[in-house]
């Protein structure tokens, strides 16, 4: 199973991830892009959020306004028909963060 | 850490860097492998008004680009201008590695900008054109009415119902949500979104068409 290393980049934005998954435990959290290389430096950090009701993207941009300002985070988010539909996690071979 | 001490960590990994120092709280000079050294600033706010960055672009630095950190952020149209009244690029964190390996910072323009300005700029039906913010356009038509329409510009691979919702909040009315990004799709949740805010979802050939029907 993959796993991702923790380093400089990776290191503050695992540590807010799962601070909001204590608050958020419905929702599927997966990284990909260029982080999940070891290319360095990265343009940014790409993260897929699963959500189930509308109100949930708010508050987890609420959650990682914590490091967004320090962090280029990219946060796409879809439900869970969507990600279906575009077969996201498979084309872009995102890493479910457990 | 300040967000410059961190932009300049992450630069120094660069192969074009040859070194980084952060002259001041926000401020940055980047000296490269190939070409002459420049001077960033570095700004970290949701929203980017003319009043976050003034101070950097009327201050003693000679800054050649403004980089904002926050990747879900947007520069309103006043930032744009004042940056652009004092010949300042600005985008994002992406743009910073962008410039690394351009003789001219000064005059970066982010690619799709320059995409979507010179597709408006040669379209028959468009008489001109206002960047309300930095997606968000005015588009004035060339007819009778000389009517205008508000478009924004969304470069996402899979633009999403949330994509859309975000853009509403971000930027407020628009008629028209235009997919620039050639890959992916538009989910059915984003049509219906759309839909419920009384807006179309065009890709970019689309749009161009479509303006020739207004």
């Amino acid at each position: 199973m993959r796993s991702l290393p923790r380093d400089a980049f990776t290191a503050p934005v695992l540590d807010v991830i799962a601070a909001a998954r204590v608050n958020m435990p419905s929702l599927r959290w997966f990284l990909f892009g260029s982080i999940l290389t070891s290319r360095r430096p990265v343009g940014d950090v790409d993260l897929l959020v699963i959500y189930a009701s509308d109100g949930e993207p708010l508050q987890v941009r609420h959650h990682l306004s914590a490091v967004t300002t320090e962090i280029p985070l990219h946060v796409i988010f879809m439900t869970a028909d969507e990600e279906i539909e575009t077969q996201f996690i498979e084309t872009t071979g995102a890493l479910e963060l457990p | 850490m300040t967000i410059a001490t961190w932009v300049a960590e992450r630069l120094k990994e660069a192969k074009d860097v040859e070194d980084i120092d952060v002259l001041a709280g926000n401020v940055i000079r980047v000296s490269r492998l190939k070409y002459p050294p420049f001077l960033a600033g570095i700004v970290s706010a949701p929203r980017v008004e003319r009043e976050t960055i003034q101070s950097l672009v009327e201050g003693k630095h000679e800054i050649e680009i403004i980089a904002n950190i926050p990747k879900d952020s947007f520069l309103t149209g006043n930032a744009l201008n004042l940056a652009r009244g004092h010949e300042i690029a600005a985008g994002g964190f992406g743009d910073l590695l962008r410039v690394l390996t351009r003789p001219d910072v000064r005059s970066f323009v982010p690619a799709e900008t320059a995409f979507i300005e010179r597709g408006l700029g040669q379209h028959r039906r468009v008489a001109r054109f206002r960047q309300l913010h930095d997606r968000l356009y005015q588009i004035y038509l060339r007819n009778d009415d000389q009517s205008d329409v508000v478009a924004v510009m969304l470069n996402e691979y899979e633009l999403t119902a949330e994509h859309i919702r975000a853009a509403r909040d971000r930027y407020g009315p628009f008629a028209i949500v235009v997919k620039t990004n050639p890959n992916g799709h538009p989910t059915k949740a984003a049509f219906e979104v759309a839909g419920q805010l009384s807006a179309d979802v065009l890709t970019w050939g689309e749009f161009l068409s479509h303006l020739n029907s207004l």
